[in-house]
């Protein structure tokens, strides 16, 4: 405990003593404030404010402040964003001023692609690489299954991001895993990111303002995952006046209400989804009283208390509810919740505390007669967040803080239902983790061509008890049976503990302002894990914090690219290659249990990976046809040695033999192309065509009959490989001239998987149905045919 | 107790919009393993062991047991050999009249014509567990067709670490379909009576054609409740998994199965299948309309 008093108090040490960085300035004046929407009143993440005459300038953060710091004078601000028209305004900067600055949006659909290509070199100049940002607007374009826009789906279609097949849950970032993405909704972590296992992505784009995907160069105030952060931003509301927002599908239907609480300073937003196929089962006979549903809530309140001071307060609520009569219940899903206080302690200092409560739980059972039973599991993680970002200078910005997380991990309890039911109730003992962190990080302009992004991240994992950890033969997890005794640990006491530093280092030189090459190196951590053994995670799987036994995971990658603009900034071209070195990660045992099991570290096995691969896109930004092609190739692969102990010593528990093998979400070429094209004012068109390698699978060395049964002897773990993916999506909008003053509305129609193309989620092999003696190969296809769609969508 | 079928029935019933096919896969013949299937149980009976070999998985025949006819094969009770297995050529494998005694341990030892020795690991024969009621029922299911359910009561012993696996018998027939696997550990159900527990069920079709097969127009049902050893129960766990755990976004992934018979003196060398112990309790029950 002493250690983690320590920890803590460094971290409060340290994000309180903002002054420790405080810089006195002599005839250097700071213009500061937020770019809002001026129709909304949102804030604008990463809108450019550009000072014409420098050259220079500064972006809005997460909350749209931006900060600059230059020499009295007359300058030009130049202020755009996407989507929005660009504001100029001549000013005479004699004195530190707050400024604040409302864009107006390009009303006209056609001119808004023109608007937003306008903006700019950011490809080139930014020193932040390997980063996907996809605008909402466009998500919504991009021909989805059931016409359904859906965040992770669509960022998928960009390089490096993959998954291992239609309507598999998460998403695989260069090599790594689902669960080495840390996801973020309004900064409290989302820990199941999917609707109907994977079908659909948790988030509703009407009430979301923007999406980051940070593959590599992670700037240092992310932390705890391997390979990726997904930072995603709900929508303030609007604070100017009323509105909705919605949309009716074949599957679900969705309504967005937001509007002021008081004028320009408070506004709200609800937005809710709910899916409605179990409504119709009801009226037939053979799916009365099952159900099958989701909805998911989201709400966020903001207050601008004064010109320094605003609150936000969000929350997440989502679930889905499986049932068939009274014989099986299932239902899962999570809740998110986040306070934050944005302060300006001075035109140069920006402050944001935030806590976050965040809980992902799932329950299954039977709720009658003698095989009744309740099953739950739950994860419930809170945090104190401080950050803080000084705006030094014009060329260095600082970024710092800390956070303390605590994390409440409950396997799972079974308990029987009723006095008829023949089950013992069965507890996997909870797991109880505290993490507190700190980081410092600087965006820094050496020169006009040399710009730098460093940082530094530290965290102290605990383990805490009370715990009784199992104590083995061997001194390894190596089975049940060689489990020797018992370790008690009292509440508070530690049972392990780690801790690292992850440095961040991004680099990037500028050769010209139509291009640059830039470099990356991140080291990141790891400190729980998915325990998962099937191809697509389930709801069902539980996450197991790194403990006694099981060690946190650590990654460290290297990125080059070259990037460059073409025809005044209408194209944009980015390679990117990287290298990434995976320590410590989790595969299973054969057969591993992994569900209930109070032993589950004898299930686990630990290994190394390696990552690489090269990405390559280039996009449209301008004109009335925009879209990207973005081609990925890369390997991955993992070795796991196992270790020789215990009873079953006879075999090296290695997997293949502790040789490399391939990943499950190992894809050699990934292909995506989009295009969109703005036809008329009332017609758009859009489309995507993917291509992909076969995902490895692990084929039968030979069969032999046992027991009546004609077994399949696998060997070699993911040698083969399933046939390759392609498939062409399309869809159209349409949007009537003829609107309603208030009410406007617009028709998506079109076609997913166009020409019906069966292709492979996976090969498997099994006895013959129709001749029991023979054996045969099945293909499963997800979707194998062209899946329609028809979406209305209105505002109000 | 079900809880595996269970979940995997919900979970097959998440890709009901997906579509499979049979596919046309070339894959290369295996160099050659042994394969050993059998058991020892309490039962004073004719008990046997069949030995084949791994084969092309498009196989398109059974294998050929005779190609092990020549081996020798003994049985070792408590570390001594207890009984030679004895070829039988009419039902292609080694039998022996043998009864095992509770609490001693078991090996099968089996040397090939070419002189390999290849010998399983010790099992222990566990005490019974006996069925106290079985009986039928017709279920009135109002998605499907009715169909005939064969339950059981039994009482689960207190203490941690029993193993089960039951067995069904048409009329003395073995049902050896994947899914009549059926077996349990003890942890949800420790020290408890287990109560209407369905361990075997067919549909009013099956049971109309196995009336009329039968020379007295009746059908019988015998449950076996077998108690087994942990290391054979992880065994038919990956079993069950790789059979029919499979075709869907979340299957197991396929997986080695090791069983426990040895080549001696190479202990990284596998037989594959399994020789198992068993400590039988059986119960039958006749059909009533």
């Amino acid at each position: 405990m002493k250690l983690l008093f320590q920890s803590v108090f460094l971290a409060i040490l340290v994000v309180f003593s903002p002054n420790l960085f405080a810089q006195k300035s002599g005839s250097k004046i700071t213009i500061s404030g937020y770019v809002k929407d001026a129709d909304t009143g949102e804030d604008l993440i990463g809108a450019t404010v550009k000072i014409k005459e420098l050259g220079s300038g500064a972006v809005t953060n997460v909350y749209g402040f931006y900060s600059i710091t230059l020499e009295q004078g007359k300058y030009t601000v130049e202020v755009s964003f996407i989507g929005f028209k660009t504001q100029s305004n001549k000013m005479d900067l004699k004195e530190s001023i707050t400024k604040n600055f409302d864009l107006k949006p390009s009303d006209q659909q056609l001119n808004e692609v023109i608007i937003s290509a306008k903006k700019e070199d950011q490809n080139v100049t930014d020193v932040q690489m390997s980063v996907e940002k996809m605008s909402i607007s466009t998500i919504k374009e991009i021909p989805q299954l059931l016409g359904e826009a859906d965040i992770i789906k669509s960022i998928q279609l960009r390089p490096g991001v993959t998954s291992v097949g239609e309507g598999a849950s998460g998403f695989n970032v260069r090599g790594g895993n689902i669960d080495q993405n840390l996801i973020l909704l309004d900064e409290a972590p989302v820990y199941n990111s999917s609707h109907l296992f994977g079908f659909f992505s948790v988030f509703n784009p009407d009430a979301i303002k923007d999406v980051t995907l940070y593959k590599g160069g992670i700037p240092s105030k992310y932390g705890g995952r391997l390979s990726s952060v997904m930072d995603v931003r709900q929508r303030d509301g609007n604070d100017k006046e009323f509105h909705g927002t919605g949309g009716v599908g074949l599957l679900f239907s969705r309504l967005t209400l937001e509007g002021p609480i008081k004028k320009n300073k408070a506004s709200f937003l609800v937005s809710g989804r709910r899916s409605y196929a179990d409504l119709f089962l009801q009226l037939t006979d053979d799916f009365k009283g099952n159900k099958a549903f989701f909805y998911d809530l989201n709400a966020k309140v903001s207050w601008d208390i004064n010109a320094k001071n605003r609150i936000f307060a969000s929350g997440y609520f989502g679930k889905d509810v499986f049932g068939f009569d009274d014989e099986f219940n299932f239902s899962w899903g999570n809740a998110t919740g986040s306070l934050r206080w944005n302060r300006l302690i001075s035109d140069k200092l920006f402050m944001n505390l935030t806590l976050v409560y965040s809980n992902y739980s799932y329950s299954l059972g039977v709720p009658s007669g003698p095989q009744a039973f309740d099953w739950t599991s739950t994860i419930i993680n809170s945090e104190a967040k401080l950050d803080f970002s000084h705006y030094l200078s014009s060329k260095l910005t600082l970024e710092y803080g800390g956070e303390f997380q605590n994390y409440k991990f409950y396997p799972g309890e079974v308990t029987g239902i009723g006095d008829e039911s023949s089950f013992s109730t069965i507890t996997v003992q909870k797991e109880t983790a505290i993490m507190p962190s700190i980081y410092i990080g600087a965006k820094q302009d050496l020169s006009k061509k040399i710009k730098l992004l460093y940082g530094l991240r530290y965290t102290h994992y605990f383990n805490v008890g009370s715990y009784n950890l199992n104590l083995y033969k061997y001194g390894v997890p190596t089975t049940a049976q060689d489990v020797i005794g018992v370790q008690q640990y009292h509440n508070g006491e530690v049972v392990a503990q780690y801790g690292g530093l992850e440095p961040r280092l991004a680099i990037n030189y500028i050769v010209n302002e139509k291009q640059s090459f830039k470099a990356s190196y991140q080291r990141t951590k790891q400190y729980m894990h998915l325990v998962s053994n099937t191809t697509s995670a389930t709801p069902i799987d539980i996450w197991k914090p790194a403990g006694y036994y099981v060690k946190p995971a650590t990654a460290d990658q290297f990125v080059l690219g070259y990037f460059r603009n073409f025809k005044d900034n209408e194209y944009e071209l980015s390679v990117e290659t990287y290298y990434k070195n995976m320590r410590d990660l989790m595969d299973y045992r054969n057969g591993a249990e992994l569900l209930l099991n109070d032993n589950i570290e004898t299930e686990l096995l630990s290994g190394d990976g390696v990552s690489y691969g090269l990405e390559l896109m280039v996009s449209k930004k301008k004109g009335r046809f925009t879209g990207w092609v973005s081609y990925t190739l890369s390997r991955t692969t993992m070795q796991v040695p196992g270790f020789i102990a215990g009873d079953y010593t006879d075999v090296a528990n290695g997997i293949n033999g502790g040789k490399p093998y391939a990943t499950n979400w190992d894809k050699t070429h990934d292909l995506s192309i989009v295009g969109m094209f703005t036809l008329t004012d009332t017609w758009k068109l859009s489309g995507n065509f993917i291509f992909m390698t076969g995902r490895p699978a692990t084929y039968p060395n030979g069969r032999y009959l046992w027991d009546g049964k004609f077994i399949p002897d696998y060997r070699t773990r993911n040698a083969a490989r399933i046939p390759t993916t392609h498939r062409l999506d399309i869809s159209a909008t349409y949007t009537p001239s003829r609107q309603g003053k208030k009410w406007k509305s617009s028709f998506a129609f079109g076609v997913y998987n166009v020409y019906g193309r069966k292709n492979p989620y996976s090969v498997y092999f099994q006895q013959s149905e129709e001749n029991p003696v023979l054996t045969e190969a099945k293909q499963l296809s997800i979707i194998g045919i062209p899946v329609p769609f028809i979406t209305y969508n209105f505002k109000f | 107790m079900k809880l595996h079928l269970y979940i995997l029935s919900f979970l097959i019933g998440g890709s009901l919009i997906s579509c499979t096919e049979t596919i046309d896969l070339t894959l290369d013949d295996p160099a050659p393993v042994l394969v050993v299937d059998g058991f020892i149980s309490n039962e004073d009976t004719t008990q046997f062991v069949r030995l084949s070999s791994l084969e092309n998985y498009f196989a398109d025949d059974i294998p050929n047991f005779d190609a092990f006819k020549e081996s020798k094969v003994y049985l070792i009770e408590n570390g001594i050999v207890a009984d030679t297995y004895a070829y039988n050529p009419d039902r292609s494998r080694f039998e022996i009249l043998f009864q095992g005694t509770i609490s001693s341990t078991y090996q099968i030892d089996i040397t090939l014509p070419t002189g390999e020795r290849y010998v399983s690991s010790e099992e222990v024969l566990n005490e019974i567990v006996p069925i106290d009621t079985i009986w039928s029922e017709i279920v009135d299911d109002p998605r499907d067709e009715d169909y005939i359910s064969i339950l059981i009561n039994t009482n689960e012993p207190a203490g941690l670490g029993d193993y089960y696996q039951w067995k069904s018998f048409v009329n003395d027939a073995y049902q050896f379909g994947s899914f009549d696997l059926f077996f349990s550990d003890d942890r949800f159900v420790d020290g408890q009576e287990v109560k209407d527990l369905e361990i075997f069920s067919m549909s009013t079709e099956d049971y109309e054609n196995y009336k009329k097969d039968s020379p007295t127009g009746e059908v019988f049902v015998t449950i076996q409740q077998n108690t087994i050893n942990l290391r054979y129960y992880d065994y038919l766990v990956l079993v069950f998994q790789q059979l029919n755990q499979i075709g869907s976004p979340f299957a197991s992934p396929p997986a080695e199965i090791r069983g426990n018979v040895y080549k001696t003196g190479e202990t990284e060398i596998l037989a594959l299948g399994y020789f198992y112990t068993s400590g039988i309790s059986s119960m039958t029950v006749k059909i009533e309309e």
